[in-house]
Formats: structure tokens, sequence, C-alpha cells
């Protein structure tokens, strides 16, 4: 049995969390990497672009500071200053420079600051370095003077009609590359690999050549991740030739001799399986940044080292558990260097690293429960963090018993394990050619997407807000929010004479977006080409290595749901056409066309009776069939519009309703709208989730109107519901939600559903003392974050969300 | 298989429940029925204890706008220096003031449902039932007010293959409580008191036909839990308790452990006293302190039928 260090009082992931802990609020820029990518692409200038990608980032790996934070078991490091957060130039660069110059090095105050004037003038340098080779900057040349001006007038103006206009565009993010096959295979194994495709290559066209270039890239990252690994095993040996200790000594000598041994060979004991997956990540991480990018189903792929070494004797199940609890701490050092315009929608640490557990087997379709999954579990216990976010997968047989410990850990209130249903989502991958095998095998990426590990490639989302695309139709096109004509004329609201009058004229307002966004997409996913192929990436996504293409540019086997809309907003669509559809195109309308554009106008200002009626109409969640409908019916033709938009090589673009974080940031460009809604407030989050405050029929019936929508063909619906800590603290409580969870996914085709556990008074007391609420976990759509890390938007808009009840 | 039901019979239901947790196995939705004929001091349903419809007014969200005036066809709306005044003697609650009302401080509790009015809401959660093992509960007021309108009720739930339970009061003589609890899968029971003297002061009602009901649902086999309320200065001493439990323990042969709950007094439906200007005493007790509520599980504990000696 291997010795290792036992702790009192504390768990060993505990004790390393209260280091880092604080770090969170202190931790200054990191430089390291993009002073370094910077460096290589100046010594390999000359090479094609991939190869000297593949250099550069094989030189990160080999000259990056590294360290070995005391307690840890498990070693590679996100940032080369603990708890930093690294920049990506070669992704874009133009708006450090930008935020330098607004902040100075201090920054802005509730973002990262510099080191000191010396490092914002190292990021000024490196920013003017990349002014014309960083991604988003070519995409601009690439776009053109005219169109860039008209996406900034969007963006600015829009306010996310569509998000084509972000600093962070096509990020390769949100899917879930098989990291886990370099646990089989090992960095040596794809090095063989590309040698017998370079062996038999010859090079005629010039996809020849950008397959023999790839492969070059590939080959010296995978280097460049042996090399990485054998220096951490040197640190290892240095520090443990010195260590007094003897246990954590020999803890030390087994760090040295895992990584001596992975990533370069298949694992062969537990420890090395995670240690080799998590080289694998920070191998992606170290090229393309893993934004949103799912750990897959840790449980399964990890459980035959895992069972191995339980029963030759060499680990127990508490040495398990301190490493599952150093991977929680591993991933908590991960920190996004976001761009400041993101703040308000996205916390700086929200890393969507979501880890799979339960669900069934590829082969056998029975509960694939184990006892790792269970760890998993308990070591979330103890490192109580955000990231990774906990998913089960939910079906019909599920053991009973796991799920009763899920629920328990829900009812601790950090807003995880999220729930999946596996009946529904697997229909929609079926349905999209996958084999059972590989349907039954599903993960996560980002927050509620279902992928199948190593079959996608990386994808970034256009953000649309449905609501908004009403207010534009209202208003013949013409923008309300920058009082200028920017959409379409698509019929004056006053002379039309019917609902159906009305519907076709939105229909073609927001054919209209969607036309725009999707060209956007297109053109920055192909211009990558150019700039930020993902390399590392492709080497756990099928069929990169054989087809020679990276996974992101025509190598992933299926390419069908990579690109992707988030439709914001459309509760608040169906609360509307509601209002429309039987109040103004009607007979007897409570008010005239002209009373109500004039009162959205003047948001209700002198209308307030007419707001308080057209608050009083039926709402989403409060299961009243007639606008569930609607709600529904917006989904259905949101899919029409967008299934029929060709998206980059040939495929179409996936309709994936889970909000982000976007539902705020969206709707404060959002007017006011004829369901009573008051201008520039959040839009309703989720997909499914009831608009704040307007669910009155308690729980049951938000779940049957979230069930009324068919989400077969949606990609990942997100539903989020509200519990107080005292509805979930007796198994008896916690049985009713597991009744709820079983009825939602099993009877009505529901695909997700997670719980926020907290009282409104803890919330408002969190809202007015953040520093004493420093350890609150929250849900918001999607990801679990800090709640003094969260703009004070999202923290009016998660205390009005009405508090249910059991 | 089911009994007979007319769908269209008329009850008067003043809240529908779903997801209910608290009210027999499962999740459930309850149907609270208006009309009690007693009168508990401490009431925590006061809206309940009539038949007909009762106005809520919430002072607190008024802002004396004034549109309830106009609509009032009573002029049970007034202004008395510049604020709003509901007078209690005219309304009829008609709830033609709850829908002008801007600020929802009114609502209407209580209204007229028809059998399958209430199905159609409770059949919505039938999954969920078939899931957790719930149903649908009866409850009241005192459901045996309308006794025809809760036994078609249960009927109707058999019909639609929901298992049923009611909360019921024992009030009734058993010609009217049996014909409910033969339709029922399970039954909460109210004991609060065992002298009868203390029931009538309390309830207003005396307790002897309660016992006796409480006897006859025993005797038929159906599930049943007896529920007492803990009520200061009425019986939430160790005396009144004891009395209970012994009943239940020798007299119907119960474990108490397993068939008897005591629910600690709360505070919930303080507010509602004042929303509808009701003139019965209402006490505002503390809730027991949980030094007080131990004592009392641990003298049922020890007088459980499978104490160990």
């Amino acid at each position: 049995m291997l010795d290792y260090k036992k702790y009192e009082g504390q768990t060993r992931g505990e004790l390393i969390w209260s280091r880092l802990n604080p770090l969170r609020h202190t931790a200054k820029m990191s430089m390291a990497r993009a002073q370094l990518i910077t460096d290589g692409y100046k010594e390999y200038e000359g090479y094609s672009l991939y190869r000297k990608r593949g250099l550069s980032v094989r030189k990160i790996m080999r000259e990056i500071p590294i360290f070995i934070d005391d307690d840890q078991l498990l070693v590679g490091d996100f940032s080369a200053t603990q708890m930093s957060p690294e920049w990506y130039p070669d992704l874009a660069a133009s708006w450090v420079e930008d935020y330098i110059d607004k902040y100075g090095w201090k920054g802005s105050g509730t973002f990262y600051e510099f080191t000191g004037p010396e490092q914002a003038e190292q990021a000024r340098a490196i920013a003017q370095y990349w002014h014309n080779i960083g991604g988003k900057e070519m995409w601009i040349k690439y776009m053109g003077p005219e169109q860039e001006e008209f996406e900034a007038k969007i963006g600015e103006a829009g306010g996310y009609l569509t998000n084509t206009v972000s600093e962070m565009y096509a990020e390769k993010a949100w899917n879930v590359p098989d990291c886990a096959r370099m646990i089989t295979t090992g960095a040596r194994g794809f090095i063989e690999e590309i040698d017998n495709k370079l062996a038999n290559l010859t090079v005629l066209t010039d996809e020849d050549y950008r397959a023999h270039e790839f492969y070059l890239a590939l080959r010296y990252e995978l280097e460049g991740v042996i090399d990485y690994a054998h220096r951490y095993a040197a640190l290892a040996r240095e520090k443990a030739a010195v260590e007094r200790d003897p246990q954590r000594k020999v803890e030390l000598e087994e760090i040295a001799r895992v990584c001596d041994r992975v990533p370069e060979y298949p694992a062969e004991t537990f420890q090395e399986a995670l240690q080799s997956f998590f080289f694998a990540v920070l191998m992606v991480y170290w090229d393309t940044r893993t934004y949103g990018m799912g750990m897959g189903r840790m449980d399964q792929f990890l459980y035959p080292t895992f069972k191995k070494d339980i029963e030759r004797g060499y680990i127990d199940e508490k040495y398990a558990q301190d490493l599952l609890e150093c991977f929680r701490c591993k991933i908590m050092e991960k920190r996004q260097f976001w761009p400041d315009v993101m703040v308000p929608s996205v916390s700086a640490e929200s890393h969507f690293h979501n880890v799979v557990l339960g669900g069934v087997d590829p082969k056998t379709g029975k509960d694939a429960t184990n006892r790792l999954s269970y760890l998993f579990l308990d070591a979330a216990t103890k490192v109580r963090t955000p990231h990774p976010t906990l998913s089960v997968r939910w079906h019909a047989n599920i053991d009973e018993k796991f799920m009763d410990r899920a629920l328990e850990v829900v009812a601790m209130g950090m807003g995880f394990p999220a729930f999946f249903g596996d009946d529904t989502t697997i229909q929609y991958l079926l349905e999209r050619g996958y084999t059972l095998e590989e349907a039954r095998n599903y993960a996560i990426g980002g927050c509620v997407l279902h992928q199948v590990p190593g079959k996608q490639s990386s994808v970034w989302p256009i953000v649309q807000n449905y609501g908004k695309m009403l207010e534009m139709t209202l208003n013949n096109g013409f923008n309300w929010y920058s009082q200028e004509q920017i959409g379409p004329k698509t019929g004056n609201f006053l002379e039309m004479k019917t609902y159906d009058e009305f519907i076709e004229a939105y229909r073609k307002q927001c054919e209209y977006w969607a036309q725009i966004a999707a060209n956007s997409n297109r053109q920055c996913r192909i211009e990558h080409l150019e700039s930020f192929p993902d390399i590392a990436m492709s080497c756990f996504v099928d069929d990169c290595i054989d087809r020679g293409k990276v996974c992101s540019l025509g190598g992933a086997a299926h390419n069908d749901n990579t690109q992707y809309i988030v439709p914001v907003g459309v509760q608040d669509l169906g609360n509307n056409l509601y209002v429309l559809k039987n109040q103004i195109f009607v007979d007897n309308p409570i008010c005239s066309k002209e009373t109500l554009l004039d009162a959205i106008h003047k948001n209700w200002e002198g209308y307030e009776d007419l707001q308080a009626k057209m608050i009083a109409m039926p709402k989403f969640g409060n299961d009243i069939p007639e606008v569930d409908e609607l709600v529904n019916w917006g989904y259905k033709f949101i899919e029409d519009i967008w299934f029929k938009i060709p998206s980059a090589y040939g495929s179409h673009f996936e309709v994936a309703p889970h909000s982000i974080g976007f539902h705020a940031g969206t709707g404060a460009k959002c007017s006011a709208l004829p369901d009573g809604r008051v201008a520039w407030t959040a839009m309703s989050d989720g997909a499914v989730s009831p608009r704040q405050g307007t669910d009155t029929n308690g729980p049951a019936a938000v779940m049957c109107s979230a069930g009324c929508v068919d989400q077969v063909d949606l990609f990942g619906v997100l539903f989020n519901m509200r519990f107080t800590p005292q509805s979930l603290a007796d198994k008896s409580g916690r049985d009713k939600l597991k009744a709820l969870i079983e009825t939602y996914f099993h009877d009505m085709g529901g695909k997700h559903v997670q719980f926020n556990v907290m009282s409104k008074k803890q919330m408002i007391e969190a809202k007015e003392h953040p520093l004493e609420h420093q350890d609150l976990i929250v849900r918001v759509a999607g990801y679990s974050a800090y709640w003094a890390d969260l703009s004070t938007t999202i923290q009016d808009e998660l205390i009005a969300r009405s508090e249910l009840t059991i | 298989m089911s009994a007979p039901f007319d769908p269209n019979l008329v009850g008067q239901v003043f809240n529908i429940q779903r997801y209910s947790t608290k009210d027999g196995p499962g999740v459930r939705t309850t149907v609270f029925l208006k009309g009690c004929p007693m009168h508990c001091f401490w009431c925590q349903n006061p809206e309940s204890q009539s038949i007909k419809p009762v106005l809520f007014y919430k002072q607190d969200s008024c802002t004396s706008c004034g549109r309830c005036v106009g609509v009032c066809k009573q002029e049970a709306n007034r202004f008395k220096d510049g604020h709003l005044v509901l007078d209690r003697s005219l309304c009829v609650a008609c709830g033609a003031c709850v829908e002008a009302c801007p600020n929802k401080a009114r609502t209407l509790e209580g209204k007229p449902m028809t059998v399958q009015d209430v199905m159609d809401v409770v059949v919505r959660d039938r999954r969920l039932y078939k899931n957790s093992g719930g149903g649908m509960t009866v409850s009241g007021g005192a459901c045996e007010m309308q006794a025809n309108f809760t036994v078609n009720l249960l009927a109707a739930a058999h019909d639609e293959n929901i298992r049923t339970a009611v909360e019921i009061e024992g009030f009734y003589p058993w010609s009217v409580t049996g014909r409910i609890v033969e339709l029922c899968d399970f039954v909460y029971f109210d004991l609060k008191n065992m002298d009868s003297e203390a029931h009538k002061r309390g309830t207003g009602a005396p307790n002897e036909t309660i016992l006796e009901n409480a006897r006859r649902i025993v005797e038929t086999g159906t599930p049943v839990i007896f529920r007492t309320p803990l009520i200061p200065t009425f019986n939430d001493d160790r005396d009144s308790i004891k009395a209970i439990i012994l009943f239940v323990r020798d007299e119907l042969g119960l474990d108490p452990m397993e068939h008897l709950e005591l629910l600690p007094y709360n505070n919930l439906g303080e507010n509602k006293y004042d929303k509808m200007d009701f003139k019965g005493f209402h006490p505002r007790f503390a809730r027991q302190s949980d030094e007080h509520l131990e004592d009392l599980e641990t003298l049922k504990r020890n007088l459980s039928l499978h104490q160990s000696a």
C-alpha cells in the first residue's frame, strides 16, 4: 500500500483550497504564456502557421515556470503564477491595449490588475506584436471595414441582437474532446500513429500540405507535453530529496515516478490515469485554452485503474478521494482573463468544466454508477468549490442510493450536481446519426451541451435575444435602445390586421438577423485556418488524425451540432405572443395598438394600469397550456429558421437554449414589451425556467410548463429551479425531488434540471454583505459561481426568481 | 369498479395546492374546501371557516389609488382622511375589486368549482403521483361540511386511478364521516384534546363524536394517522398529550410512534387574520421550544407499544 499523509480536522483538499481561496481576490495577471507564444512566433517565423504554433506550444511547455504545491498529489499548472490568469494574444490582442489605456496597470477594480507598470508595458508590447496577426484582428481584416462597422453598430446598439462581435469570438470551446485517450494510448502511441501517417503521406495538394503541417505540429505538442511532465518529475525528485516529512517524501517520489511514465506511456495506476488525463487537458489548454471543455465521464474512464489499484491493495479509497480533491483544487487554479466587456455576464471563474457521473454503459445499456461516482460527490462535499461542476446522468435504472447521495449534495446548496435525462438526449443523438453505443456514451460540454466525447469539434455560439427581435418587429426594424433604424422594415405594427401578419413580420425580422449572425459565424470559423487552429484538441477527436485535419476545420467526425445558436428570452416571447394573440389582435382588444406601442415606448410611464393588466395575463411556468404552447411554438419557430441555414463545413446550426449569463446582458438593451416587461431588465433565464417571479403555482406546475416544450431537437435545454434549504433538509423532502426529476425526465422528456438551494433572505443578506458570504455558491444559468463574484444585475435577478418551497 | 360520481356537482374551494409534501405519502395535490363547523381559536385558515367566499385585503400593499372604489357596486370602498377603507358590513365578496387592484392587495378566498374543474387540476400531476406514491388530498376547513362534494371528488379521483387521502375533523356522525372514509386510501384525523370540556372551550365543539369516529375509522382498517396540533394554553402540556397518546395506544390499539404526529405550533396563518379583519380571538403564541417538543416526543416514545423493557 502506498504510504501518504493523513490529515486531521480537515481533508487534504480542504487544506489546499484554504490556501488557494484567498488568492482568488489578490492574484494578478501572468504574462508568461503571452510572452512565450510571442517569442515562439518570432523564433519560428517562416514556418507554416500550424508548425509555428506546434513549435511555440512546445516551447511554452518546455519553458514556462513550474511549481509543485504543498500537499498536492497532482502536478501541472494553468498558470506560471498560482491562481493567475494567462492571456492568449493569439486569440485576441488589441483589447488588452485598450484595457490598459482605459484603466492603467491597476485594472478596472472589479477585474485583474497587472503586477505593476512594467508588466502592463510588457502586455502592451505583446499586444502591439499581435496587432495585425491576432485571431480577432485577422478576422476583422477579413470582414472588411464596412462589415466591421456594421457589426460594431449592432454590438453597441442591439445588445446581442447577435453577439457576433465578441472579444472572445470563436474560441475553441464547449466540446468534449476525449482527453481520456491519453490514458490508454499515451503520447508515444499518438506519435507513432502520426509517424505512420507521415510515412504514407505524399504531398500532392494543398490539403496534403496542411495535413503534413498539422501532423508535425501535433507531434511537437505531444513531445512538449512529455517534456512538460518530465520537468515536473525532476522537480518532484528535487523536492523529495530535501523533504523531511517521510510520508510527503513518498508522495513526491510517487509524483516523480508517475510523471516519468505518463503521459508518455499508457497509465497503469489510478494516479497515473488521472495525471495523464490532466496533462492531456493541459496540452490542449496551452494551445487553445479549453474554455467550456467537458471533462467527460470521469467515473467511467478512471474506473478500470481505480478498481485494479483497490483490488491489489496499492491504494485505498481515502487516497483516491484525496486525488479527486486535489483535482478539484487544480481546476480552480484555472482563471480566465476575460475582456472587460464580458464581465457583467460571465464570472471570471466560469470554466464550465463539466464532470459527468452515472449514466448507462454504452455497450449494455445497464446502469454505469460505480464507487468512483460516489467518491466524486464526496470530494465535492469537502472541496466546496463551484468547479468543476458535477452532472449526474439520470435514467430509469439508476442506482437509487447514488441518487439519494446526489440529492444530499444538492441539499448542501452548492448548486450541483445538475441532472441530465438520458432518454431524450439519446434520442437526439440517434436522430443525428450517432450509433447507439456512441449515443449512450454522451457527456456534457459547457453547461448543458450533450455531446459524444471525441466526436465533435470545438465551437462558439451565436447569442440572439428573441425578445429583442420582438421589439424590433413592433418598431418596424427601428432599434429603440439606440434610436436608429438598423433592421429591415418588416411592416408597420399599427397597420397589421391579424396575428398571423405580425408573425410573418417577426419571422422576416428573425430571419434577417439569423443570416447576419450566421454569416459572421462562418467567416470567423473558416478564417481560423489562418490564425487559431485547434491542433492539440484534434489529438482527441475522431477523425482528425485519419483525415489530417484539425477538428474545427473538417476533422471532426460529426460536425452537426458544433455550430449553434443560443436563443435568449423565448419564454418572454411566449408571454408576449399570448398578449398579442389574445388581447391585441382580437375583436375587443385590451387597448389599441397605438396605446400599446406608446406605453412600451414610454416604458409604461403613465400606463401603469395597462401594465398591471398585462402583468396579470397568463405567464409561462404556471402550467397554463395556452401560453406554454406558445413557448413551445417559439422553439419550433427558431428551429425552423436555423435548421435551414448552412454552417461552415456544410452542416447546420443547432438550437441550444441555455442563456449562459446572457439573459442579463441581452435584457439590458431590450425595451419594454407587451407582457408588462420593464425596459432594460434581465430576460428570463435558462431555456424553460419561468420569467423571474411570475410562477405562482409551485414546482409541479413549473415542471409541467417546462415539459410542455418538445425538447428532443434542442441541443441542451437549461432548467433552473430553486428550493429553500429547509425543503430538502430531510430525506422525505429529497425523495419528492427525486420523483420530480424522474417525472420530468422520464414522463415529460426533459433534458436537464438543476437546483438552487437558498433562502431569499440569505440572498438579500448576501447581496448586502458580499464579504461575509464569500463561500456562497449559486447557480446562474448552468454554472456555479461565487455569489460575491456576480454582478449586481445577476444578484438582483437571482433574488427575484421565485422561491419554490416543498 | 369505482363509485359513481357527478362531475358537475359544485363545491366551494379556496385553494388547490400542487406539490404538497406534508399531506400524506408522496407528492400530492391538496384541495382545500371551505366551511368548518368548529372555531378553533388558533385556526390557521380563518378564511376557510365560512362556506362563502372571503375577501382578503392586504393594507400594506394598498396605495389608496382608488381604482376599487368605482368598480364596487356595494360602495364598500371609500376614502377616509385620504386613505382607502373597506367597509366589511357592505362587502359581499363579489371579487370586482380584486381584478381592479393594480397592487395585488386583494384576493378572493373561495370560489365555486365543479368536481370536474378540480379534477382538471388534479390530473395534471398524475405522473408525479405515480413516481412518488402520491395522490390527491382533500382538506379544509372541514371537508365533511361539504360531504357530498367530497365524496364525489374522491370517487372522481379513483375513477382516474389517483389515490386519495382526506384530512378530517371527525365532528360529523359516522353516517357522514363513514361515507368519506370509505373512499379514502389514507386518512389524517385530528385529535385535539381528550377532555371534552376543554375541547369545547378551544374549538367550540365537544369531542365525543370525534372519538367515536376515531374508533370507527380504525375498525374499517383504512390507514390512518392521528395528528395533534400543539397549542399553548390548550393541549401542549404533558398530561393532555399523555391522554391522547394513551387513547391511541390503549383504546385504538395503535402504536403512537407510527400513528400519532405531534405538530409544533406555528404562526403561518397570522397575517390572514389582519387581511380579513377577522374578529375572532387569535392568540400570538411563540412556537414551543425544542426542549419542550423533545420532551413530548420522548413521552410518546416511552409509551410506544414497541417500547423495549
